[in-house]
């Protein structure tokens, strides 16, 4: 046999694996989303009736600890923290833990709310980098504050978890927007099994071009750009399909960072976030379940639809291609590290199918998807497969990728319809098959490339570069924000050296500025020269432009952008719009399982 | 040389059963998008003039809701029933009455009833909840035949009973709630046993004391929990069995049982019968911590030396503190000094509850 003939072999067969894995895998896609429509259909009947209690005056819900980490959130603090005080729940504690920021973030804080030292070192071990100070607030009881050295975000979350009293901990990002009834809801499997119910995950939605109002999103819509629809799609997908299916089927393995809430002992007793994970919450989940199927103790985990977190997503393929990039990292990682559950029957459904089925579609799936796409053309290039296995071949990839997605679309229709405009609906369903040609492809290069990074030893979680909330009855100017996303150790790379604020005098009789990085330029935009300043502008209407970062310090800039002179853009997220004095008028972990089909 | 070649007929089905889900699904989504589109503006666009309608009329003393709703097309009833909804959960009184009145003339009460018999799960949750709301009753049978299937029917059944004011409201609605002991509460279950006690919790003691054996732990501590908050009951209500529950081998029943003591600190010989000195010697930090929380409560002097002898013997530093916090203002009880205490930890813990204890009250 000629070596020409063993390749040709070799992709005949490799080719037909491909399939067969393909076959293999949508099937057992097609299962959870069956079941996730089930679990849909009993959550919206749930839904329908509201019980006839006053949560504020029932003795009964449990204290719920919100643990922020922040690092570097000098922009956003305040707001958030605001926020969460906002949230309707009687008996909460916001406990934001300042991560060695090295900008304003605990300055702020401390203006804003208050804040007093409590005189005297914490008297208890806390599972973290050493606690400078703890404060409280003056003007509201709920509010703590720790201020420790520099640790990374699941360091953080341990120092919230390990110092407050509260039964339930919910860990929340610093820069995402909670339903204002997100944790009533969330809460309510704790009330209904007070002995096993140890975690319980919400729904996380994209909140960018969202309207914002106090602190809440007032009008939801979907973002003009396709990579954050896309992504909005995705996240529909992920939840709505994925994460409730797994949930019916009692496997669920993930709960996102962004928006979980735990019984505070159950994870102190498996000894909280692990530092070393670069997804802690994907680790988490995996490892409570391995501790305590190993302890042989009943527990529960549960999702809700309902309860929901706004979060805003990267708007660049090169930051979402960093995020994405951790996301594996962490997966592998965290799939490794518990490789003796995969198959294993002593963990029950988790080991037997919920892990060998994450680690074939969630893992595997993308890499095989990136060989599928060099292997089928070539095989049929060569005369191994005729155009006919070609055709059902991408019918079978594609088209019922494109059916799944849609499952994820006709849920929404059909539960909380939070997208409730039919041109969204449209739009989503567009969407779905357009991420079938480029994005799908793509992002099977992102796998491989963090495959690549992950045998590597990368574990870096890189920079997000997030706008932030712009809140239009607040009125206040963004500033650069550090997501919990970059929330790192300054080893990994250096705190605060990304994401600057850009911005420029006025042009065109419209003073303008854009909050972001110069290396996360916006779709529209190109860079540019002007006369005065280098920057970049609009390209077709050159109306905005940035200037240098140094340009900050100047007085006449700073006071033309102070806070009287803003007026956000119909409270979207990425620009703020600034109109002179005399013109008001100016305008983790998340989507795995069912991530890709 | 291997050749995979599915025919042209394979590809041809394939791709028509793929088609054909894609296209069903689509058409469907967008059906059913643009259907609820429409209805929803529908109700938007008479919204506003239901709502002032309504507040109109439930300022005066003859509101005429019969002859209102006769006015009212299909979908302004569909807008009033939710407007009316949201309204009962917030009014109490004389405004209550007269939107109750409305929810007759909406003839909730009839279909309700109707609903109870013949609905399905979800429907008969949301008739209950109505005749909860309007304060309307139903038949006891019909409610112990409708409301036996989960635990949300269950407490919805009680809950029609105590909203209202039936006269077997305790004893049905417990028996629904509480079932053969083989439930858990839910938390409207849980909100409609406190309601059901909160004034006299007595009978609910005597029944935990002859059935809590029978039931799971789960349903254990949510009733102990619903006793502490119904405060004391009493001299005479049995607790032998709370005690009893101290020494349960869960250690979340026995935190849940010393926290339902916490409101009997007054009784002298009740405090008499806990053994004090064996709880907080108990192996779980929890269970301590909640002990401590009960002898801070009940603030007598045995129960300030038990709490120190226990802050002092604790090996839990949390657990520690939960004993100091009660006494962060009796430092010639508790303060290192006082009780010629120089450990390190002891001495931590102290300070830490007393800067606590200083900026509440600077606050």
């Amino acid at each position: 046999m000629t070596a020409r003939a063993i390749f040709l072999q070799f992709l005949g067969i490799t080719g037909v694996l491909i399939f067969a894995y393909y076959i293999l895998i949508n099937a057992n896609y097609l299962f959870i989303h069956i079941m996730a429509l089930l679990q849909l259909r009993d959550e919206v009947r749930a839904d329908s009736w509201e019980p006839n209690y006053e949560p504020f005056t029932t003795p009964f819900l449990p204290g719920v600890a919100i643990v922020v980490p922040a690092y570097n959130e000098a922009g956003v603090i305040v707001e958030s923290v605001q926020s969460l005080l906002n949230v309707n729940y009687p008996d909460k504690e916001i406990v934001v833990v300042n991560d060695g920021s090295t900008d304003a973030t605990l300055d702020r804080l401390k203006t804003a709310y208050e804040l007093r030292p409590i005189e005297a070192e914490v008297p208890f071990e806390l599972e973290c980098e050493p606690v400078q100070a703890v404060y409280r607030s003056v003007e509201y009881d709920d509010l703590t504050v720790i201020d420790k050295m520099n640790g990374g975000k699941s360091d953080a979350l341990n120092a919230g978890i390990w110092l407050t009293d509260q039964e339930l901990f919910a860990a929340i990002d610093a820069d995402s927007l909670i339903d204002r009834d997100g944790l009533l809801e969330i809460v309510r499997p704790f009330l209904e099994y007070p002995r096993t119910m140890v975690a319980v995950g919400g729904t996380i939605r994209v909140a960018n071009n969202c309207e914002i109002n106090h602190g809440r999103i007032t009008d939801v819509n979907l973002d003009r750009a396709p990579l954050v629809a896309m992504q909005a799609m995705e996240y529909l997908r992920a939840f709505y399909s994925g994460r409730l299916g797994l949930s019916r089927i009692k496997g669920l393995i993930l709960i996102s960072g962004a928006f979980g809430v735990f019984q505070t002992e159950a994870i102190r007793e498996i000894g909280g976030y692990r530092e070393t994970t670069i997804t802690e919450d994907f680790d988490l989940l995996v490892r409570l379940h391995r501790e305590f199927m190993q302890q042989d103790r009943d527990y529960d985990i549960e999702f809700l639809p309902q309860p929901v977190m706004w979060t805003e997503v990267p708007e660049s393929r090169r930051v979402l291609s960093r995020q994405r990039r951790r996301w594996y990292r962490g997966m592998v990682e965290t799939l490794w590290t518990n490789r003796r559950m995969i198959g294993n029957p002593k963990y029950g459904r988790i080991g037997v199918y919920v892990l060998p089925f994450f680690t074939a579609a969630e893992m595997f799936g993308p890499l095989i998807e990136g060989l599928g796409y060099l292997i089928v053309p070539l095989a049929m290039y060569f005369g191994v497969i005729n155009w006919e296995f070609f055709i059902i071949f991408f019918i079978v990839t594609t088209g019922f990728g494109v059916f799944l997605s849609w499952f994820g679309v006709y849920s929404e229709v059909t539960s909380f319809r939070r997208y409730d405009d039919p041109k969204q609906i449209l739009r989503l369903l567009g969407d779905g098959i357009l991420e079938n040609f480029g994005y799908r492809q793509w992002k099977t290069l992102v796998a491989w490339r963090g495959l690549f990074e992950y045998l590597r030893g990368d574990q870096s979680w890189g920079v997000m570069e997030r706008a932030g909330f712009d809140d239009s009855a607040d009125q206040t100017p963004n500033e650069p924000t550090q997501s919990a996303e970059e929330h790192q150790r300054p080893s990994q790379s250096g705190p605060g050296q990304n994401d600057p604020f850009i911005w420029g005098p006025p042009r065109n009789e419209t003073k303008q500025f854009i909050r972001g990085s110069q290396h996360n330029v916006p779709e529209p935009f190109i860079w540019g020269v002007d006369p005065f300043i280098w920057g970049v502008e609009e390209r077709h209407s050159g109306l905005f432009i940035w200037g240098p970062h140094q340009d900050q310090s100047d007085p006449s800039i700073q006071e033309e952008c102070s806070n009287d002179n803003i007026q956000t853009r119909s409270g979207s997220i990425n620009s703020i719009q600034v109109t002179g004095p005399e013109d008001s008028t100016g305008g983790g972990q998340e989507p795995t399982t069912t991530d890709k089909n | 040389m291997l050749v995979i070649a599915p025919t042209v007929e394979l590809a041809f089905w394939t791709g028509l059963v793929i088609a054909a889900l894609l296209i069903a699904v689509a058409v469907i989504t967008m059906t059913e998008s643009v259907y609820q589109r429409i209805k929803d503006r529908r109700r938007e666009s008479v919204r506003s003039d239901i709502r002032h309608g309504i507040l109109k009329r439930m300022s005066s003393q003859d509101p005429d809701w019969t002859g209102w709703v006769a006015g009212l097309s299909d979908v302004e009833r569909k807008v009033a029933r939710t407007e009316l909804d949201e309204y009962l959960r917030n009014t109490k009184g004389e405004e209550k009455d007269r939107l109750i009145g409305l929810g007759e003339a909406l003839d909730i009460p009839t279909t309700a009833h109707k609903t109870l018999r013949d609905g399905k799960r979800h429907e008969k949750l949301q008739a209950l909840i109505w005749l909860a709301l309007l304060e309307k009753s139903a038949e006891i049978n019909t409610l112990q035949n409708a409301c036996i299937e989960d635990n949300d029917l269950r407490a919805a059944g009680a809950r029609v009973l105590y909203e209202a004011d039936h006269p077997d409201a305790r004893s049905v609605g417990t028996e629904l709630l509480l079932g053969d002991g083989d439930l858990t509460l839910s938390v409207y279950g849980l909100d409609t046993l406190y309601q059901l006690y909160r004034t006299n919790p007595r009978p609910l003691f005597e029944r935990a004391s002859a059935e809590y054996s029978t039931w799971r732990p789960s349903l254990i501590i949510q009733v102990l929990n619903v006793l502490r908050h119904c405060g004391s009951s009493g001299r005479d209500a049995p607790k032998e069995w709370i005690i009893e529950l101290t020494e349960h081998e869960l250690p979340a029943v026995r935190a849940a049982a010393a926290l339902a003591l916490e409101p009997e600190g007054w009784r002298t010989d009740l405090r008499e019968q806990v053994n004090v000195d064996n709880l907080i010697g108990d192996p779980a930090p929890a269970m301590r911590e909640a002990v401590y929380q009960m002898l801070g409560e009940w603030g007598d002097a045995s129960a300030h030396a038990s709490l120190v002898n226990g802050a002092e013997a604790d090996s839990d530093q949390r657990a520690r503190v939960q004993a100091l916090e009660p006494l962060a203002d009796r430092p010639e009880l508790a303060s290192p000094q006082a009780i010629n205490n120089d450990e390190e930890d002891y001495n931590r813990a102290w300070q830490w509850v007393q800067a606590k204890n200083r900026l509440d009250t600077d606050r």
